[in-house]
């Protein structure tokens, strides 16, 4: 093939092999193959595609979530703690709780909870949390805050860093299927983990949020964060009159 | 003290939660308002002061946790509870800090409430609660400088009492439960 420079198109040169009818058989013999393997492989991954969405429906369904819950400092362990109350705990189970290393009155507050449910465990005739399994269904650890109240934007680059690492440390440890959060500073970097988590280990982990009854007209920034990113599962909010400032978020009653 | 007496007590209680608040506490330990008080119709104070460094040395001897006033107020301060429910159900009168945790406390008591948000918190989301639930009646926001004033506008027939959630459902949390199994997907139990 030349180019012809003043017409500006291609001619086919006469040197090029006239059409041979063997190798004209041999070449529609190699489109039949390679078009035959091609529906073949469609044919494969749509078969592979049905019975993986099948199985992950079944994986969907679980019987128990081991679940991740975040407290924070005060309100938020506060509000935390009332809907871990209210939820059922033969279903979530086994529960770990995340504080940042420096708040001991939000991890006290869940052991104490938690080791009031295995006293009523213990005494006959009470209502039984025998279903749970094992003696300590529960477990709570720290991880370093990203930021202290009037630190400075330069070294808190390096601590949100130790945190995001300390949490990523954490959810591959604890493997959640449910991460629950109310926006404390805290849930941020572990929300970010657990969401790198099921990118990379292919988990079904979901993300909970539930904005603070406090809450009322905006969003607050890890509520922001969560609603623009669109990693949370779920965003509840507390009052109708956000939720509709929110199309994705939903309003489905209060904490108190 | 006995039951008759008891019962005849009209308790104002403050709470600030675990929180600083010293511009509250310095504004209910003044003879004025221990005064307003009296002339209100109430004859006791409670005051769980919490975490500042403001010790009250006006309606008490500074040092001293209780005391009575010349009018006859009976005035009691303490730091901490671990529960602040009893003392909500013997109040008449709930002065709290706009926290959500003392504020749906002293709701679900059904008691009259002035909230006071502190105006030294950065970001005050506590005054968007604290404004909100006094848009819908369910109590009236003030600020220290104007505590009086409120206590003595406080028209409690004007007041709507608060139903947890807005909905008939009795269990707390219900909704929001509902819609975290409903998102998990669990499968159904026999």
């Amino acid at each position: 093939m030349k180019f012809n420079v003043e017409a500006g198109t291609f001619n086919i040169d006469d040197d090029i092999v006239p059409d041979d009818p063997e190798s004209v058989r041999a070449a529609n013999a190699w489109i039949g193959w390679i078009i035959s393997i091609f529906i073949m492989t469609i044919v494969v991954e749509v078969i592979a595609l049905v019975i993986l969405l099948k199985f992950s429906k079944k994986l969907e369904k679980p019987d128990s979530v081991k679940t991740l819950v975040v407290l924070g400092s005060g309100g938020h362990t506060a509000e935390m703690m009332r809907l871990v109350e209210s939820l059922d705990k033969t279903r979530y189970t086994p529960r770990a709780y995340v504080v940042a290393e420096t708040d001991k009155m939000s991890g006290r507050k869940a052991s104490d909870y938690e080791n009031m449910l295995s006293d009523m465990k213990a005494i006959p005739g009470k209502r039984t949390f025998s279903e749970v399994g094992g003696s300590k269904n529960w477990e709570l650890f720290e991880i370093p805050r990203s930021r202290e109240v009037g630190q400075s934007y330069v070294t808190s680059i390096w601590t949100t860093l130790r945190a995001f690492l300390h949490a990523l440390a954490l959810v591959w440890q604890v493997a959640p299927q449910v991460v629950l959060v109310n926006g404390p500073g805290t849930c941020i970097p572990v929300c970010f983990a657990a969401v790198l988590y099921r990118l990379v280990a292919a988990y079904p982990c979901k993300i909970m949020y539930i904005e603070s009854i406090a809450r009322t007209q905006r969003l607050s920034l890890s509520g922001k964060i969560l609603y623009h990113t669109r990693i949370a599962d779920l965003l509840c909010v507390q009052w109708k009159e956000l939720g509709a400032k929110y199309p994705r978020a939903k309003f489905a009653g209060r904490l108190y | 003290m006995d039951h008759s007496e008891r019962t005849a007590s009209r308790i104002i209680f403050v709470t600030v939660g675990t929180t600083k608040f010293d511009a509250l506490i310095k504004a209910i330990d003044d003879i004025e308002f221990a005064d307003a008080a009296i002339g209100c119709g109430y004859n006791r104070l409670i005051v769980q002061r919490g975490a500042g460094s403001y010790i009250p040395h006006n309606l008490v001897k500074e040092g001293e946790d209780s005391g009575v006033t010349t009018k006859g107020l009976e005035v009691q301060f303490f730091q901490y509870a671990p529960s602040l429910r009893v003392n909500m159900l013997e109040a008449m009168l709930v002065i709290s800090h706009a926290g959500a945790g003392s504020i749906f406390e002293a709701l679900s008591c059904s008691r009259p409430l002035i909230v006071v948000p502190n105006p030294l918190l950065m970001d005050n989301h506590q005054a968007e609660l604290g404004k909100h639930l006094a848009e819908l009646k369910h109590l009236v926001c003030s600020t220290p400088e104007r505590i009086v004033e409120a206590m003595q506008t406080l028209d409690t027939s004007k007041l709507v009492p608060y139903v947890r959630s807005g909905t008939t459902s009795e269990k707390a949390a219900a909704g929001i439960v509902s819609e975290i199994s409903k998102a998990v997907g669990f499968a159904p139990r026999e």
